[in-house]
Formats: C-alpha cells, structure tokens, sequence
C-alpha cells in the first residue's frame, strides 16, 4: 500500500548562525543603557519618560512566585539592545547577504510572494526588512516597523501604547517597555477587510542577547485582518530572552485572526505578552504552535469588551527533552452575550514539560454569556510531565460554562487498528499525534500547517516508537 | 479577630487570580471543656475504641488548612482485622450553648480485609458555633470503608474539616461530605493512595447563603498501579454567597494504569454569587488516564417552567432541582434518618 510521507524537514535551517555582527550593542538593564537606546533612535520625550518609568516599575515588581524556574535568567548579562549591520530595507535584495540568506532558508522572501500581503522581518532588536503590498496602503492600511510608526503616526501610537497592555502588568512587561526595540504596528482603516495575511517574523542571531519588539495592531470598526506571526533562533549555549509585547485593539464589528508559530531555540527564555481588548460584536481568533524555547510563559489574554464580542483560541504546545512550557490565555467576559471557545492541546515528550495554566473570568455585567474550554494532553513517555492549572472564576448566574480537561497516552487500540492496516508502530504513533494536532493545523494557512506537521515531525523523529 | 490565610493549593498559579489560598479573618474562641459526644453502634463489641481525649489539649493539632488550635476531643477507632461491621457506626456531636466550640480529632483504622461504615454528625439547634476536625484515616490491604461527615450547624457557625487518608492495596475508601452549616466553610481532603488497585471516591454537597464563605480544597495524590480516583461535588449558591473549588489529582510517577476523574457542577442560584474553580490535574505518568469537568450556571429554565406548570412555586422548583442535582450523593448515606434531615436541610 502506498503511504503518503512527508518531507523530512531540515533542522539546520533554524539552526543557522551567521556572525556576531552588529553596529551597536549594549548590556544590561540600567538608566543609562535606557536613556542610550532611546537617544540612538531618536525618539520623542514621551517615549523616554515612558521607558523610566516602566525600569521604576520592573525594580519595584517580584518575580512570579509561581511557574517554571527562572533562577538562570540574571538580566545584567542579557543584551538588551543589538542593532544589526543593517538599517530597514525596502527590498530584499539591499538587506546584507548573510542576513538575506537566513531568512531565504525560513521561506520568509518566497512566501511573500506567494501568499502574503506584507512582512516585517526583524534581526536581532531591528527591523531589516519592511514590505506592504500597493493597494493595501492606497486603502489606507498602514504596515511598518514601530520606530517609523512612533515617528510618522505619533498620534495613533500614543493614544493606544500601553492601553491595551499596561507597564504595571507583570515584571517582564516593565522591562519590555524599558527596552523594547523593533516590532509592527498595523492600522486597518474602517470597513477595510485584508483577505491576505501580513506577516512579521522575529529572528535573534546574538548569543544571550533578549528580543523586546513591540507589536501594535488596530483593526478599526468593521475591519479584517489576518496577521501571523513567526520566531526562531540558533541554539547557544547562553540564555537567551525574548519578552516581546503584543496589543491588538479589535473594535465594533471587526475581526482579527492572530496565527503564532514560535520555534525558539533550547536556550530561549520566553516571556512574552499578548492581550486583545475586543469591541461589540467584535472577533479575536488565537491560534497558536509553541515547539521552541527552554521555557516559555504565555497567555494571551482577551477582554471581550463589547456586547457579543468572541474569543476562540486554538494552541498547542510539544515540549520536548529540557523544555518547560507554561502556556495557556487568559480571558475577561466584560460584556453581555459574550462568547469564548477554547481549544488547548499539548504533547509532552523526552522529560519535557507541558503546563497548561488558565484564568477565565465571567464578570457580572456578562449575563448571557457562553464559555467552553476543553484542553487535552498527550503524554508519549513517563520522563515527562503534563500539569492542567486552570481557573475560573465565574460572577454572574445567567452563564453556561464548562470547561474539561483529559491526560492520557496514545490509545493501544488505536495503535494496533493502525498496525493492522499495514502502518508500521512509529507510523502509527506519528499519525495519531499529527492527528491530535489537526485542528490546530486546519486553524492555520496551508503553508504554515505543513510546517508545523514537520515541526511535529522532527520532533518525533527517533522519540517514540 | 486575627487575619490568617490558610488552604494553600499544592501548586501554586498566579497571585492576582486569587485562588491559591484563602484571608480570613478568624476570631478564634475560648476553648473549653466538650461532652456533647454521643457513639451509636449495635455491634460495639467489633471494634476497638482508644485514645479517648476529653479536656483541653496542650498539644495543637495541625492540619494542611494551616489553623492550629488545641483540641477538646479525640479518638480512635479501630476496626480489626477481618472484621466487618453491617450497620454505621455514628458518631453525633451536639454543638449547644455550653459546648458551642470543638475542635475534634477522630481517627479511624481500617485493619486488613476489616468492612465498616462511619457516620460523623454534627448538629445544632441556636446556638453560633466553631468547629475544627481533624480526621484520619488509614486503610490497610483489603479493607472497605465509607465515611459521611454532616455539617449541620446553624448558618452563623464556622466549620473547618481536615481529612487526610493513607490507603493501601486493594483498600477503598469512600467519602461524604455534607457542608451545609456555617457562614465560614473551610475544608481540606487529602488523600495518598499508595497501593495497587486501590480506590478512593469523595462525594460533597455543599450550600452557600447570604454571605457565606466557602474554601474547598481537594488533592489525591495516586502513587499505586491501577488505583482510581473519582472526586465530585456538587453545589448550589443563593444570596451574596462566595466559593472556592480546589481539586487536584496528582499522578505520581509509576501509577500506571490509574485513573483519576474530578467533576465539579456548581448551581447559582442568584445574580450576586460568586463561584471560583481550579481543577487540577497534574500527570508524571504517561499510562493513565485523567479527566475533569467543571461546569456553572444557573439552573434550566425549562426545567423550571416544567415544574412550575405543575402548580409549584419558583421557589419550591428551584429547591426540588437542587434536591434532585444532590440526590445521586444522599441516597448514598448509609443512615436513612440522615438523609431525611439533610433533605428537609435544603
């Protein structure tokens, strides 16, 4: 019997490490470090004061006393700014050619050619390359990298910097607004649907250096977009930190579909922040892949704001041999008729360490309002561990909540029905696995499901069986 | 009044959800002499009684609530080994005006293919009480044991129950716990089941009114090889009644084939109560299997309507569902007369 295979994928391409080469590099977290990173881009006063007083705020914060270890992270030894050889181009043939090169091996040029509508593509704490398509920007739809925002659109950018996500929210996001460099800002006018996707992808080249963009999306009323967003890095043997922020503002009637596939390298310590302040009858739609990174703690937060404002997250995380990822999403039913729907996977494997961690809270002003969470965890061995931490926290009587969780291993009597097809038992392990992450797959644009089956695919290579 | 926090969760989340622990403030009472304890058996001579403790202790008893208070009463009952004792062995504390605080210690010890069932009761008629119990269990190869605490206390009270368990192969142990008394209704059950093909089922039924504090707080550790777990609990919130679920199945490494289900289904029954879940299953094994539900809301309107166009009042219908919601755990009780009082209770 034929059998469909798919294409082993080359682990080197996200291994790629090109020379430590920057223009300008500085160390730590202190007043000066600051002050120089803001001098060095030029920014306005405004934007100084707001990086001081979020250093004020990260020395006055504790650490999480809750979640993974975070004891080798020691912030005087973290890069916390790298600028590259390079400044933004605007086309891929003026970017220096090492710097071309990896991101031609990720696919980025060639599937803005084919299937995008736009990329940012970082390198280290800067953009290098920025692109929109002509008759987006005739529409009014604004797509660039956050240094020009911030000095272009100054107004847009400070009424909503900061709005959606505080600087007093947790300490990693006191320091990202200490030193964030680098990210996207997107506008989608009124009423203007972007059917193609925009894309920005973050890669950090330098050894124990931290990547602190900043990602700033409004989808104004009636408006559409799909954005996506994709990160890697070589493997060191230094800790590596990525704090990033996301702020997506979806109002009245418009829809935002915002697609992750984060494949950090083992040494990468990921703290990253996303939250979603969606608008009445608005639509937020997470869908997300975490393989990377030796920790990760993410939870993206929607606050369903507006009368029959939904959420539906769909993620799933594979933790493999030293990873612990502590993933899950936070969401606020602040609104009558508000509606979520959740989707969690992961697959734990090789000693790795999967922890889904959940707050949904049904305020009561939320009458009416539907909430299902389901989340299921595949353990493939007994040297992992699988850990569901959910809350929920409900204040209003006039709700339908539910929430399940399962923990188990591949079904026997699956494995076997497969192996009496023919399919050998690796085989059939595999096509269980990649069966349970399906709908996440099916979530995602075709060419970044078939990345994330091979992601699962490298992953699973010689593990199980 | 003393501000304590107490009933930390085993594993900690994120402080500003506000389910990890629990700040209460506490007047802790005087404590005095209790003699209000009554032991009912009709086959008294099976088992043994010991460590009768009556008076005051200078000993604090601890618990995994973190409240430590010297106890006024305490025993242990034994039963022996191939023993099985037909009928329940209550016993019925009456909390009164003289004896409104105890702060009971009873352990109970199940030896080798021994079979018993145990009624923990405790009641009141006026008078404002405070109660801390602190009950063990140790069920040894084989044995069978089932075990109702009733909180029946007056509204006012304050309740705070410590369970901890050790349950060895083949052992099963079964809980029920009904905490209906008491404006503060703090509880604790903690269980290791260490043997292979062990069981252990805990059942609760709980009721918050006006503004009621409620802190459950359930964690089985499953350790043996084919052992079960299955923790459920259903409960109903009136008024501006407030409550915390906790419930943690932990799969220790080399449980496989252990099964651990947790469900948690909370009826509101008014626009001002609040109820917070955190289900946990933690899983160090690949080979077993895990599940939990949790679902709130306030109770089917159909349901309601039906009832209602029978001739029965809002009220009454709201009160007869959730009489039928706690049904499927009283009529496990094994004393019908406790049934009866805990049915008239709702």
């Amino acid at each position: 019997m034929p059998k469909t295979k798919i294409e082993e994928m080359d682990r080197n391409i996200y291994n790629i490490k090109n020379k430590d080469e920057y223009s300008y590099k500085t160390i730590g977290l202190t007043e000066d470090v600051i002050r120089d990173i803001s001098r060095r881009k030029d920014e306005p006063d405004w934007m100084l004061d707001i990086r001081l007083n979020a250093l004020e705020t990260y020395d006055k914060l504790d650490m999480p006393t809750w979640g993974p270890d975070l004891s080798e992270l020691h912030m005087s030894k973290i890069a916390t700014y790298v600028k590259p050889k390079s400044d933004m181009k605007k086309t891929w043939d003026d970017v220096p050619d090492d710097i071309k090169n990896t991101f031609d091996a990720l696919g980025i040029p060639e599937a803005e050619k084919t299937s995008l509508a736009g990329v940012g593509a970082q390198y280290d704490s800067e953009i290098v390359y920025h692109s929109i398509k002509e008759e987006l920007v005739k529409q009014g739809v604004i797509y660039t990298d956050f240094d020009t925002a911030v000095k272009e659109y100054p107004d847009l950018v400070r009424e909503y910097f900061t709005k959606c996500v505080p600087i007093t929210d947790h300490k990693f996001i006191a320091l990202h607004y200490a030193v964030w460099s680098g990210g996207s800002f997107v506008y989608v006018p009124k009423g203007i649907k972007v059917d193609i996707p925009l894309q920005s992808y973050f890669r950090l080249n330098a050894p124990g250096a931290g990547q602190f963009e900043h990602t700033l999306i409004i989808v104004d009323e009636g408006a559409s977009l799909q954005f996506i967003e994709g990160c890697s890095a070589p493997k060191y043997n230094e800790i590596n930190l990525h704090a990033g922020c996301v702020e997506l503002f979806v109002k009245d009637n418009s829809y935002l579909r915002y697609s992750t596939i984060e494949n950090w390298s083992k040494n990468m310590m990921n703290l990253n922040t996303k939250k979603a302040i969606v608008g009445k009858n608005g639509k937020i739609e997470w869908v997300t892949g975490s393989f990377g990174s030796k920790i990760s703690m993410l939870y993206p937060m929607s606050i369903l704001n507006g009368e029959n404002a939904i959420c539906e997250f769909t993620g799933i995380s594979f933790a493999g041999k030293g990873q612990d990822l502590d993933t899950g999403l936070k969401i606020v039913h602040n609104a009558p008729n508000t509606s979520s729907v959740v989707n969690s996977k992961s697959i734990s494997k090789s000693g790795g360490a999967c922890t889904f961690r959940s707050n949904v809270w049904v305020r009561p002003i939320a009458k009416d309002s539907k909430v299902t969470v389901s989340c299921e965890s595949l353990m493939l061995d007994s040297e992992s561990r699988s850990d569901t931490i959910p809350v929920n926290n409900i204040e209003t009587d006039e709700v339908e909540f539910s929430h399940e969780a399962k923990i188990g291993k591949i079904s026997d009597q699956a494995i076997f029905y497969l192996m009496s097809r023919g399919i050998s038992e690796e085989e059939a392990k595999a096509m269980i696995v990649r069966g349970f992450a399906d709908p996440i797959s099916k979530a995602l644009p075709v060419e970044y499901a078939v990345e994330m089956n091979n992601l699962i695919n490298l992953e699973l290579d010689g593990s199980i069986g | 009044m003393e501000k304590m926090t107490l009933n930390d969760t085993p594993v900690r989340t994120a402080k500003n959800f506000g389910i990890n622990d629990i700040t209460l403030d506490i007047e802790i009472p005087e404590i005095r002499e209790f003699n209000n304890c009554m032991i009912i058996s009709y086959e008294s001579d099976s088992f043994k009684m010991s460590d009768l403790f009556m008076g005051v202790s200078k000993k604090k008893i601890t618990t995994k609530i973190g409240l430590e208070l010297n106890k006024n009463y305490g025993i242990t009952l034994t039963v022996p080994e191939g023993v099985n004792i037909e009928k329940p062995i209550i016993l019925d504390f009456d909390l009164d005006e003289e004896n409104s605080v105890l702060i009971d210690n009873i352990k109970i010890v199940m030896e080798k293919n021994s079979e018993a069932d145990f009624i923990l009761k405790y009641n009141t008629n006026e008078s404002k009480c405070f109660h801390y119990l602190k009950q063990e269990t140790i069920l040894k190869e084989n044995s069978k044991c089932s075990i109702t605490i009733a909180n029946m206390l007056i509204q006012e009270s304050e309740s705070f129950i410590a369970i901890e368990n050790k349950i060895e192969a083949s052992a099963k142990l079964e809980h029920i716990i009904v905490d209906f008394g008491g404006d503060k209704k703090i509880s604790n059950y903690y269980s290791k089941i260490e043997g292979d093909f062990a069981e252990n089922n805990l059942k609760t039924i709980y009721l918050g009114n006006n503004n009621d504090t409620i802190d459950i707080n359930y964690n089985i550790d499953i350790v043996g090889e084919n052992a079960i777990c299955n923790i459920e609990t259903q409960g109903a919130l009136n008024d501006s009644s407030y409550k915390n679920f906790k419930g943690t199945i932990d799969f220790k490494k080399g449980c496989t084939k252990a099964k651990g289900i947790e469900n948690e289904n909370c009826m509101i029954l008014s626009e001002s109560a609040k109820s917070k879940s955190l289900p946990m299953l933690l899983c160090h094994e690949e080979d077993v299997e895990g599940e939990h539900g949790v679902s709130s809301g306030k109770i089917d309107e159909a349901k309601l309507f039906y009832i209602m166009t029978k001739g029965i009042s809002y009220e009454d219908a709201k009160k007869l569902i959730v009489k039928a919601n706690f049904s499927n755990i009283i009529r496990e009780i094994k004393d019908e007369e406790l049934q009866k009082e805990i049915i008239e209770k709702i």
